[in-house]
């Protein structure tokens, strides 16, 4: 098995990098993402997340362009090339912040289900100890055997897609999501961005496509990744409004959770929320060991370090003791509502790429002439 | 390193699997029910488990009979803690078939415990709700002339007996609060009540009760529930009895839909109600020729059409007298015409009143049952 201490070292293919990118992509907003929405579009969510899913591919384009641009480095490495030494280090850190803060509260809310509707009793600490040392253990067997648990992972993601949309047929109140053509297109624009920032997190591509082996194919691979991940939330928004109204959905913190809690297929068949906690376990599992992954791995790039083995195991417990500190659930959602969607969405995953770009793209051009 | 991760592992599952307390531990809850206490003006609680079966199965599977408890409390949730206190296991709250609601505590307000419900996920969201005419313990009290659990009877009644009269409304709490929670905020629930008749007492399901801002506001007969579930297309299996020619007649419907847009004429906002129905003949005392007189089945369809308009009509009417929108005449506008919404939804107590109906019926008498013409017994 590739352990990937290189980052030359290819150790997935376009397939990989897809279902990989999904895994990432829709883990969390597939719970937390249309009591948002609903709460700005109402009954256009679905089709604001559509919306949001064009945004995403925009700049999926533009992240796997850049990436393209340089095959075999990261954007840690490269930016120092477009842009010099010193700002390139900064680029660097910027994502590295970015990269970790994502990190932080994807540990920080995975904990939120299991405290909320398993076990109680579980002391906040030991369920982050515990998921990290998982987390840790599959970061250091390296990239390879994230991509393998993603592969899996997919399979019953899809059955979960399916269950998602099958069991709840008893509840169908299809006023509920009329009218399909909106008449406030601009409701719908604005409830499109915190879809559109979560699926834009394939930015973390920058990192992991020197890792992928046959590149020709991978802005299809990308897209194809973004598309799936946004048609799948899409409708699942629809179906949580259809069932429970925008009223309810938008009351609801955990909507997906609250629509199989609410599912009864049959007269035997119900509280069946337990397995959309087992698919967040997983789900969740695989984007935090991604992010580890890359946020280890960039910083052993710029400290020029050979192995970033040591630095998991550094960054494993400082991402566990700032995962502790919010103290209550509204400083948890301060982050995605305050920060990420209208600051790091704008700023890190749409401006920055594309300025990098474009000097990347003169520069080329100023050497061919 | 990998052997300490790898035994830290082993352990944590070893002594982290597995439930927190074997299932015999638990009494399954079927019927909860919500009453004011009346010494100290809080909640009272009423918990109605089964006993549990006797034999190789003791204390796994479900017996014949039924106990309750009770416990009072200033929140819900004090009382139900209360209760615990005086079963012989813990109650179990994710299974609760039916929720039963006394008529006073229904009048002050049901907004803690649709909270309770939705916010602890010890609670179930899917049972039956209904307001009890009286108070909910009594009723859970009684002694039932039934071969089965109170809970599974008034369930059979709601999926079962539903298949053959509409003259009872019945919701989950789920989509109940679907309909408090959306505007017009205003919303039906099931109306249950004890009768006795000579020595037994029964449990009867009829008509339904009326909610808005989480209050109980009024009661429908069973006309009005039949007319509310013609408005809504819950009319499958319904019976229309009609007059035809002085002579009453019944017609047993197969089934439909009903179609309702608002639609704006002139300054009057106007709901036009679209029934359209399939049935059969299922009684007639006259014995109508339908054999020699085709155009009878068509007289027949309009009479019947004219009896589904004026059990809709008397239904909204009342609706519009009361000026409580439980028909969800807005959340209709909302969806269909959220334009026009947008510009009268302050002002939806006063527009809602003299909203003007137009009904429109289809009815089609699609066969006679197993007899055609008049036999000349008599």
């Amino acid at each position: 098995m590739n352990n990937t201490n290189d980052t030359k070292r290819a150790c997935m293919d376009t397939r990989g990098y897809t279902f990989l990118m999904i895994n990432t992509l829709i883990s969390l907003p597939i719970f937390l993402s249309p009591s948002p929405t609903v709460a700005v579009s109402r009954q256009y969510a679905w089709l604001s997340v559509l919306v949001g899913t064009a945004q995403a591919l925009m700049v999926g384009y533009v992240v796997i362009k850049l990436g393209l641009t340089y095959p075999d480095k990261t954007i840690i490495e490269y930016s120092q090339d477009i842009v010099g030494k010193f700002a390139g280090k900064i680029v660097g850190l910027i994502f590295l912040a970015v990269f970790l803060s994502i990190s932080v509260m994807a540990l920080r809310e995975f904990t939120l289900p299991f405290q909320g509707f398993v076990s109680i009793n579980i002391p906040l600490p030991t369920l982050l100890i515990m998921t990290m040392l998982l987390v840790t253990y599959a970061v250091i067997r390296g990239l390879k055997t994230i991509s393998i648990c993603s592969d899996v992972i997919i399979q019953f993601f899809i059955g979960f897609i399916l269950i998602l949309l099958i069991l709840p047929t008893k509840n169908l109140n299809i006023l509920n999501i009329k009218p399909i053509i909106p008449h406030d297109w601009g409701r719908v624009v604005r409830g499109s961005f915190d879809s559109a920032a979560f699926l834009a997190e394939d930015v973390i591509g920058l990192m992991l496509i020197p890792y992928v082996s046959n590149k020709d194919k991978l802005m299809k691979g990308n897209q194809l990744a973004v598309l799936l991940s946004g048609i799948a939330l899409s409708a699942v928004t629809a179906m949580e409004i259809v069932t429970m109204s925008y009223e309810r959905v938008d009351s609801t913190i955990f909507s997906t959770f609250m629509l199989l809690r609410e599912a009864q297929f049959s007269s035997s068949l119900e509280r069946i929320e337990s397995i959309a906690i087992a698919m967040w376990g997983g789900l969740v599992f695989v984007k935090l060991s991604v992010y580890l992954y890359i946020l280890a791995d960039g910083l052993r790039q710029l400290l020029g370090l050979k192995d970033y083995k040591p630095i998991v195991y550094i960054l494993a417990p400082i991402i566990t003791y700032l995962a502790v500190l919010p103290r209550d659930i509204s400083e948890i959602l301060v982050f995605p509502n305050k920060v990420w969607v209208p600051i790091i969405y704008l700023a890190v995953l749409i401006i920055l790429p594309v300025i990098l770009l474009l000097i990347s793209t003169i520069r080329k051009q100023g050497e061919k002439k | 390193m990998k052997r300490i991760l790898v035994l830290f592992l082993i352990i944590s599952v070893l002594l982290t699997y597995g439930c927190s307390m074997p299932i015999e531990n638990y009494n399954m809850v079927l019927i909860f029910g919500i009453d004011k206490d009346e010494k100290t003006g809080g909640y009272e609680v009423t918990l109605q488990m089964p006993k549990m079966a006797g034999g190789k199965e003791e204390g796994t599977s479900l017996g014949n009979e039924t106990f309750t408890v009770s416990g009072v409390g200033r929140s819900i949730e004090l009382a139900v803690k209360d209760a615990y206190v005086k079963s012989s296991k813990v109650p179990f709250l994710g299974h609760i078939q039916v929720v039963l609601i006394g008529e006073d505590i229904g009048r002050e307000g049901i907004v803690e415990m649709a909270d309770l419900f939705k916010r602890d996920p010890k609670y179930t969201l899917t049972p039956w709700l209904f307001t009890v005419d009286g108070r909910a313990k009594d009723l859970m009290e009684a002694k039932l002339e039934y071969d089965v659990l109170p809970a599974f009877a008034i369930i059979h009644t709601v999926r079962d007996v539903s298949r053959y009269t509409i003259k009872f409304y019945a919701v989950q709490f789920n989509k109940f609060l679907e309909g408090i929670e959306a505007l017009p905020h205003a919303t039906l629930m099931g109306r249950i009540k004890l009768v006795e008749d000579g020595d037994n007492k029964l449990l009867e399901i009829s008509g339904a009760s009326i909610y808005k801002d989480g209050k109980l506001v009024g009661m429908l007969n069973a006309q009005d529930a039949a007319g509310y579930n013609w408005l809504t297309g819950r009319f499958k299996n319904a019976d229309a009895a009609i007059s035809y020619k002085g002579q009453p007649m019944n017609v047993g419907i197969e089934g439909g839909t009903t179609n309702i847009w608002p639609i704006v004429r002139g300054n009057t906002l106007v709901y036009k109600v679209v029934t359209e129905a399939t049935g059969y003949v299922q009684w007639a005392s006259s014995y109508p020729d339908f054999e020699s007189d085709p155009e009878l089945i068509e007289e027949l369809n309009a009479a019947t059409g004219e009896r589904i308009k004026k059990l809709i009509s008397d239904t909204v009417k009342d609706a519009q007298d009361q000026g409580i929108d439980y028909l969800g005449f807005e959340k209709i506008l909302e969806h269909k015409d959220p334009v026009l919404w947008e510009q009268i939804k302050d002002d939806w107590d006063e527009v809602f009143p003299n909203i003007e109906l137009e009904i429109h019926t289809d009815v089609t008498i699609k066969n006679t049952g197993w007899i055609l013409n008049n036999p000349e017994l008599y």
